[in-house]
């Protein structure tokens, strides 16, 4: 039992480690949108190996103690959300790999600004990203009752910049292959955001055992 | 927690005690028919308790009382001009160590219809066969019906005892452990024959294993020093309780 205890409690820590990783590229992609730099979106490129690793351990840690100790009731559900959510993360880190792989090419395109909208965009995503990884932490699940309505907002500002950048492309054709770029990274956003929902949905159920919807 | 169903058995508010030790504190519990009911519960905690008062064999221990209604089909168990032996056979009983008489496989089967009054040969010869059948065990034993029971294998002697308590057409069978001295692999046989005789039959199940109970149920009752502090449908027993005593103790924090 201590053993497996304590290997518990390290998967755990490790699969905190792993969602404080995905936070700070999701954090470092945004800025690296908005200051349009290269080098930091270079780092996040850089960190995504790190993100694949990350999600190949976690998972063989995960079925060896689901192996060894066949958890039950509310530990089975940490080993189960935990297998659950980090395929979430990964793919969030992908996206964020994705912004800053745009954020390159519109940097050596000269593109000196982000549009408003998915700056808005870039910090919605952040926020809710963290907060399914404080929450995957200190296990308070009642900061998801506010996840649901920023959802809805990333969506919303999804099709905003989706007709702005069309409007743009119409007036001029030779803007288009940054708009494209720029609507490229509003879907990573979009993204994002839904996978933290799915996320946080899973998160919920391994504290209360309750399935819920939120997005 | 409400649950509407069709109880077979009821056991509403039991008290028990041995003597002037109280070991059961106002249990209530439903046995839903056709279904498999398991307790879970650290040792000493009232589940034989529990199994073993369902059909009166706590009567053969002296200085037990038994306070409450044990429902069975409506009437209660413990009422006056109940016939205890007609109970008993309505409500079968295995326990954790085969036990099968020293006789021959045939005669292990037919001692109870004997008992009960049939005398038909050809009857007889039926109730072995179906009742070897319906326990998984007639192509193991068809050769040797006349060869002493007692050398089959431990899983085969425990089928036998379920074959031997079909043969007097019960509705309920209760189990007290009934895979603990098995391997896993007549434990694996006596599982799947569970969820067989459930078709026909009612299981009531005491069990420590808990993947067992998991795996073979369809409720769960935790029970802790006497009382029975949850009862629900298994899936959720095992995936998200509502007590955080059943949670702590089929996770193995403590027991």
């Amino acid at each position: 039992m201590k053993r497996f205890i304590e290997d518990l409690n390290n998967l755990v820590g490790t699969a905190n480690g792993f969602g404080d990783l995905v936070l700070s590229m999701a954090e470092r992609s945004v800025y690296a949108l908005n200051n349009l730099d290269a080098d930091m979106a270079r780092s996040v490129m850089d960190d995504y190996s790190q993100v694949d690793y990350m999600d190949g351990l976690i998972e063989d840690e995960a079925l060896r103690i689901l192996m060894l100790f066949q958890p039950m009731v509310s530990d089975m559900r940490v080993v189960a959300v935990i297998l659950k959510t980090i395929t979430y993360m990964e793919r969030i880190g992908k996206y964020c790999h994705n912004v800053a792989k745009a954020v390159i090419y519109l940097s050596e395109k000269g593109v000196r600004r982000s549009y408003e909208n998915i700056s808005a965009m870039g910090d919605l995503a952040v926020d809710m990203v963290r907060m399914v990884t404080e929450a995957m932490k200190d296990r308070d699940i009642s900061r998801f009752e506010e996840i649901s309505a920023k959802d809805q907002k990333m969506d919303g500002l999804r099709d905003l910049v989706l007709t702005k950048a069309v409007e743009h492309m119409s007036r001029d054709p030779c803007c288009v292959d940054v708009c494209t770029y720029f609507i490229s990274i509003s879907k990573f956003f979009e993204r994002m955001g839904d996978h933290a929902c799915k996320t946080a949905e899973k998160i919920t159920y391994m504290v209360n055992g309750k399935r819920v919807t939120y997005n | 927690m409400v649950i509407i169903m069709k109880n077979i058995i009821d056991i509403q508010n039991v008290n028990l005690w041995y003597g002037d030790h109280q070991a059961l504190y106002d249990v209530s519990m439903p046995v839903q028919k056709n279904k498999v009911t398991a307790l879970i519960g650290p040792s000493g905690c009232g589940k034989s308790t529990l199994i073993r008062s369902i059909n009166r064999m706590n009567d053969l221990i002296d200085g037990c009382r038994v306070e409450g209604r044990m429902m069975f089909h409506g009437e209660d168990i413990y009422g006056p001009g109940t016939d205890v032996i007609k109970v008993r056979k309505k409500i079968g009983m295995i326990f954790q160590k085969p036990n099968p008489f020293p006789m021959s496989v045939r005669d292990n089967i037919t001692y109870g219809p004997k008992i009960h009054g049939i005398t038909d040969k050809d009857e007889l010869e039926g109730i072995v066969e179906k009742s070897l059948r319906e326990a998984a065990l007639w192509d193991e034993v068809k050769d040797r019906l006349d060869k002493s029971a007692m050398a089959l294998s431990g899983g085969q002697q425990q089928r036998l005892c379920i074959a031997r308590t079909l043969s007097v057409s019960p509705e309920v069978i209760l189990m007290d452990e009934p895979t603990s001295a098995l391997d896993p692999i007549a434990t694996s046989k006596i599982e799947d024959l569970i969820t067989e005789l459930v078709k026909e039959y009612t299981v009531v199940i005491v069990t420590h294993n808990m993947q067992q109970a998991a795996r073979i149920s369809d409720y769960t009752g935790f029970m802790y020093i006497g009382e029975m502090v949850e009862f629900d449908k298994t899936e959720k027993i095992f995936q998200s309780p509502s007590k955080e005593m059943t949670d702590r103790y089929i996770s193995g924090r403590f027991g």
